[in-house]
Formats: structure tokens, C-alpha cells, sequence
């Protein structure tokens, strides 16, 4: 009689346990439907970046699983149906705010990198045109090196490809194409490096006024490049009107 | 006490100097500082004629783009850097 005085009361202790586990699960206390909703709705039309968005989401889901939990699917559906656009245009908001960080960083990025080219050409060795000449010359051979070596890469890359659909996608042909190509991306990249030096260098010349020879085996000519006021003006008072 | 005191007052003297020295930019002017400020500091970026007046021109150009930056932002802040990169961008 012990005995099963002693189990009975261990499962009742166990299914305490169980259900306290499964309160403390969503912390959320639920209230009715539609007044958890508008709660929800409400927090979801102050949203202003995605870590709350990431909050309200996760807030709304532990109502759902709350009420699933706690009373039954047709509830939990009805507080999903209720809060469904509030959030989805929360989203919206959210990529929208996205966008135009992302549309700011990288106008202020134009600007800080134009100053910070004009001074790399303002602090640019200017005492022999000629090494520049030899200088820019190399550096476009090498490019041109460097643009060879990436077509031959595209190549293997493609065939590679064709390999890969043929076999299926085996994962290590998968892994040797991704290589390929992030190789790709690394010769473009030195490309744009490469390039990035001859504009500071024609940049530097033409800050001092020397116009830098378009080819390069020509001599210099000694032409002061002046930047006219009124062109800047110009365009700045279209800007304006538009 | 003239002792502490004094030199404290000095202190607080340069400190509020300094502070002037900040760009403030308010918000019923910031239209027009943003159309005149683009054109004349990217102007004299450009136009900077050895490099000591380029730095010169440059630390005001940034000066104002954060001024923009943090008190004004928006659209007017979007004028500004657009007309500077635009102006920059023309050398």
C-alpha cells in the first residue's frame, strides 16, 4: 500500500514539474486574444531596427505557443492571424531603414575616400615624371597579367561547373569551384588596387597642374589645369532646383 | 582659495572657448548653410593650391559634413554630401 502511495505521488510530483516547465517556457502572461494582439501590434508600429523587430517576433511567438499551449490551435491561429501584417510591416520598415543606412554609409564613404585620395596625391613624390610613366606602364602590364590569369580561371571555373552537374554536385568539386571563384574576387580586387595607385599618381599631377600624358611614351606638357568656380557653381544650383 | 580658484576660472574660460570653436548648425538655417557650405568647401578643396591649404580645407569640409552628420542629418545632411562628392568628383 506504501509502495504505491510513494509512486503515485512521484508521477504527481512529475507532472507538477512538467507543467511548471512548461509555464516557465513563454514568460508571457496571456490576457485574450485580441488585447495581446493590439499589445503586440502596438510594439510592432514602434519598430525602428531589427533587434526590435527580433524582439517583438520572438514576444509574439511565445503568445502563440501560449495559447496553443494553454487553450488550443484555433486560438493561437487567431492571435497569429491578428498580428501577421502588423509585423510583416514591421519588416518592411525595417529593410526599408536597412536600405537607407546602407544608401548613407556608402555616400559617406565616397566622400571620405575622395580626401582621402587627394591627399595621397597631394603627398606623392613628384620628382621624376618619368619613374610615374615607368610606374603606371607596369602597372598596366600587370593588370593586363592579372586579367589573362582571371579569363583562364573563368574557364576552369566553367568547366568545372559542367563537371560538377555531371557528378550530381559532389560536395569536394563544389568546394573546389567556391575556391575558384573567391580566387576570381581576389585577382578583381588586386585589379582595383593596382588601378587605384595610377589614379593617385595621374591625380597628383594633375593637382600641380601638369597634365599627365594620356599615352604614356608622349612628353609632358606643362598646361595648368584650372577647375573653374563657375562650372562647380553650376552644378550646384541645378542640384538646388532640382 | 585665489589660489585654486583662479586657475580653475581660467580653465573653465578656455573650455567654453573651445566649445565655441564647435560648428553648430541650426535647424531653420540648415538649407541654406547645406546649398552654400557643399559648394565653398568642396570648391576650396579642389582648388587648394599646396598641400598645407588642402589640409586646411579639408579639416573644415569634415568638420561640417559631421556637424551635418549629427545635428541635422536627413535630408540636408544627404545635400551636402552629395553636392561635395559631386564637386569632388569632378577633379
Amino acid at each position: 500500500m506504501k509502495r504505491k502511495i510513494v509512486t503515485i505521488l512521484a508521477y504527481t510530483l512529475l507532472v507538477v514539474v512538467v507543467l511548471l516547465m512548461s509555464q516557465c517556457e513563454h514568460s508571457v502572461t496571456l490576457t485574450t486574444v485580441k488585447r495581446d494582439a493590439r499589445h503586440i501590434i502596438e510594439l510592432a508600429e514602434r519598430i525602428e531596427s531589427e533587434e526590435e523587430l527580433k524582439h517583438v517576433e520572438k514576444l509574439a511567438r511565445q503568445y502563440e505557443i501560449g495559447y496553443q499551449r494553454m487553450y488550443n490551435g484555433a486560438k493561437a491561429l487567431e492571435f497569429k492571424r491578428l498580428t501577421n501584417e502588423a509585423l510583416r510591416n514591421a519588416g518592411e520598415v525595417c529593410n526599408q531603414i536597412h536600405a537607407e543606412n546602407e544608401r548613407i554609409a556608402a555616400m559617406r564613404n565616397t566622400f571620405h575616400s575622395s580626401l582621402e585620395d587627394l591627399d595621397a596625391a597631394w603627398g606623392h613624390d613628384m620628382s621624376s615624371l618619368e619613374s610615374d610613366i615607368a610606374a603606371i606602364e607596369q602597372n598596366n602590364e600587370q593588370i593586363g597579367k592579372i586579367e589573362a590569369d582571371i579569363e583562364s580561371v573563368k574557364r576552369e571555373s566553367e568547366k568545372l561547373y559542367d563537371l560538377i552537374i555531371e557528378k550530381s554536385y559532389p560536395e569536394d568539386l563544389l568546394n573546389e569551384h567556391s575556391k575558384l571563384n573567391n580566387k576570381i574576387v581576389e585577382m578583381e580586387a588586386e585589379i582595383g588596387k593596382i588601378e587605384h595607385q595610377n589614379h593617385i599618381i595621374r591625380l597628383a599631377y594633375k593637382l600641380h597642374g601638369v597634365e599627365f600624358p594620356v599615352n604614356e611614351s608622349e612628353e609632358p606638357t606643362e598646361e595648368v589645369v584650372e577647375v573653374s568656380t563657375e562650372e562647380v557653381v553650376e552644378v550646384s544650383t541645378e542640384e538646388v532646383t532640382e | 582659495m585665489k589660489r585654486f580658484f583662479m586657475p580653475l576660472g581660467a580653465l573653465c574660460l578656455l573650455c567654453s572657448c573651445a566649445k565655441e570653436s564647435k560648428i553648430v548648425i541650426k535647424e531653420e538655417e540648415a538649407i541654406a548653410i547645406s546649398s552654400e557650405k557643399s559648394v565653398e568647401l568642396a570648391t576650396k578643396v579642389i582648388q587648394a593650391k599646396s598641400y598645407e591649404e588642402f589640409k586646411a580645407a579639408r579639416q573644415e569640409i569634415e568638420a561640417y559634413e559631421e556637424a551635418f552628420r549629427t545635428q541635422i542629418g536627413g535630408e540636408d545632411y544627404d545635400y551636402f554630401v552629395e553636392t561635395c562628392n559631386e564637386i569632388l568628383g569632378q577633379i
